[in-house]
């Protein structure tokens, strides 16, 4: 969390994090091009760099899209989760070392702007096999472009979360631009069943990852909806023992995405959803009496959802109270920041 | 419930994370390379072709200009010959002319710097010299480009790539008549094939090889022999006539052409009538020749 916006805000989990993502690049840039330059020194050094550079872009993608369900299926993987920015920013300058070498090699010095010949030199648009795939690749690095330039708090902010995860969603889409720009292309010079079988296999596993986490998800919604509703508009939730101390349940009451957290004795409601990246604010902790989002850290008061001073961030507090051991929450949102008091539980 | 919690900006993270993430990580070491080693296994390799990039040389020989630029450097018995018997082994090609009446001459594919012809060059020197080059001996500086046998010279610098005349006389050769053939095959840039660029065919090259044949860079024809091997030649239309716009749309996939084989020296072309292409387009099957 921070208050003013810096360049990059360093601490030192993020350094040891880009210390080791440099380390494996570093590996793999090292292995490939060695390997490459022993078995094959006939390769010319444009077409090693623009496939060591091509396959590690790659790769990083698939491996930045697989984080994201393996933290939902695995809290263990969350630290994996915490930087996955300057892993997204790193992915997309790799995308254009390799993006760049292809324009220049295939498409300047000829009588045509070489951006221009990306798209006007194959022309079989109608045609699958023989598509002019590197506009697929050329739209995929677009695509990250836009990612990596707003891929910061101060963007996250002036877009608003809503718009600015809507952007960064289009991930999905450069990578099925990616899946076809390497079928179309390297995989039908290389005909490799090896080639075929890494991008299929990639493929294969983020899907999985994401339908596996779907389904968590959707098992976890099911158990939370249509709860009976009583007077006054309250809904039960669960016994307060049932709420493990310092951790919430999640509730889905009216349309409304509600975390019920239980901390020194009471129970307060505030809105699922974190104001910093949408993050799932009931899968976190109460840590030093604030309720701590698990993706990023951010972190707001249980009674009125303000994060504490000086930080801005606020969420939409519920009444809750309790009544024989059972807990029961209106699911009338009270606007961001509105102090509700805590319900007691009772000894 | 009350496990241990992560969180980014602390300091340090739980140990049950930790060591986790350590697990991850030397999984990610391993893996790493054996995805680096398995991609590279599994490409085809690279032909041995050669761009001499870093140096500058001066060809001598016979110009011709028009349809295909080329330099036609007498052999035989001609002392040019004697004088690069080592020359000619480095291009790994075959001095022996194994065709009755054809003139002891290698031609040399003359091309421009980047995706262009060399004739806009040699154009401006016939300006610049107020000659008709074609026909005249010369001498002229630039990079050799080969690959199995076949020779390109990419030309130097503008103000650089005539270095003079010279005494040569051209001894006209007629082209020899090979018959019609129809030939199977995938339709290059001979710039990018024979050294440039490694590989310098196939889909990932097609707009590469598109963008050199729009500059003027002559259509090169790789043909399947029945024995599995490889044969070059230039495409011309029926006239004789550069028709790269038309084959463009072919580059990098199946083709047949169908027309007039000749053979012009060490060079064979096939002066085409007809060409198709044969699988790419889904559902369409193999369209033959007439």
């Amino acid at each position: 969390m921070s208050v003013n916006y810096t360049t990059v805000q360093w601490n030192r989990q993020k350094r040891r994090y880009d210390r080791i993502m440099l380390g494996l690049m570093a590996l793999y840039l090292l292995t490939f091009s060695f390997l490459q330059l022993f078995f094959y020194p006939l390769i010319s050094p444009e077409t090693l760099i623009i496939r060591a550079t091509g396959t590690l872009a790659f790769i990083m993608l698939q491996f930045i899209l697989c984080i994201g369900p393996m933290a939902r299926l695995d809290r263990r993987f969350l630290p994996l989760l915490y930087n996955r920015r300057h892993l997204g920013v790193t992915t997309f300058l790799i995308g254009a070392v390799h993006g760049v070498f292809n324009v220049i090699q295939f498409h300047s010095l000829g009588y045509v702007d070489p951006l221009l010949s990306v798209f006007a030199s194959n022309t079989h648009y109608t045609s699958l096999q023989d598509f002019p795939f590197q506009t697929l690749g050329f739209f995929a690095l677009l695509i990250l472009f836009l990612m990596a330039a707003t891929s910061h708090d101060f963007w996250l902010k002036n877009l608003s979360p809503r718009w600015w995860k809507s952007l960064h969603m289009l991930v999905y889409l450069a990578y099925g631009l990616l899946v076809f720009h390497v079928m179309l292309g390297v995989v039908q010079l290389e005909q490799s069943p090896a080639w075929i079988g890494f991008v299929g296999f990639g493929l294969l596993t983020l899907v999985s990852l994401h339908l596996m986490a779907a389904g968590v998800e959707k098992k976890r919604l099911e158990d939370q909806m249509d709860k009976p509703a009583v007077g006054e508009g309250f809904y039960l939730v669960c016994s307060a023992e049932d709420i493990p101390e310092n951790r919430a349940k999640m509730v889905f009451l009216d349309g409304q995405n509600i975390a019920v957290f239980r901390y020194e004795g009471k129970v307060s409601a505030v809105n699922n959803i974190c104001r910093h990246q949408h993050g799932p604010i009931g899968e976190g902790k109460i840590v030093n009496g604030c309720i701590t989002c698990p993706w990023h850290g951010y972190q707001y008061l249980p009674n009125n959802g303000q994060s504490p001073p000086p930080f801005t961030e606020k969420l939409e507090t519920y009444d809750v109270k309790i009544v024989d051991g059972m807990v029961w929450v209106n699911p009338q949102p009270y606007p961001e920041g509105t102090e509700r008091p805590a319900a007691i539980i009772q000894a | 419930m009350n496990e241990e919690f992560y969180i980014g900006w602390q300091d340090k993270a739980p140990k049950s994370y930790g060591q986790w993430v350590k697990y991850v990580i030397w999984t990610l070491v391993v893996l790493v390379p054996l995805i680096a080693g398995l991609l590279v296994l599994s490409q085809r390799g690279f032909i041995a072709s050669k761009y001499e990039i870093a140096r500058l040389q001066t060809l001598e020989g016979i110009l011709i200009t028009e349809p295909i630029p080329c330099l036609k450097i007498p052999l035989g018995k001609n002392k040019v010959f004697k004088q690069n018997a080592s020359f000619w082994e480095k291009l790994k090609v075959t001095l022996k002319n194994d065709n009755v009446g054809v003139a002891p001459f290698q031609r040399i594919l003359l091309v421009g710097i980047g995706k262009k012809s060399a004739i806009p060059a040699l154009e401006a020197l016939a300006k610049k010299t107020g000659k008709s080059l074609t026909g005249k001996g010369i001498r002229l500086m630039g990079k050799l480009i080969y690959y199995d046998g076949v020779v390109a010279f990419e030309l130097g610098p503008q103000k650089q790539f005539f270095q003079g005349f010279s005494k040569l006389k051209d001894e006209a050769t007629k082209p020899v008549q090979l018959g019609k053939a129809t030939l199977r095959g995938e339709i290059l840039d001979p710039k990018c094939y024979l050294g440039v660029m490694r590989p310098g065919e196939g889909k990932p090259h097609r707009s590469c090889a598109i963008r050199c044949l729009a500059g003027g860079i002559p259509a090169f024809f790789k043909a399947k022999t029945t024995k599995g091997g490889r044969q070059y030649c230039f495409v011309l239309d029926q006239d004789g006539r550069p028709i790269n716009d038309k084959l463009a749309p072919y580059v990098a996939d199946e083709v047949q052409l169908c027309g007039a084989v000749e053979q012009w020296d060490n060079w064979y072309v096939v002066k085409a009538d007809e060409f198709k292409q044969l699988m790419p387009y889904w559902g369409k099957g193999m369209v033959m020749c007439k």
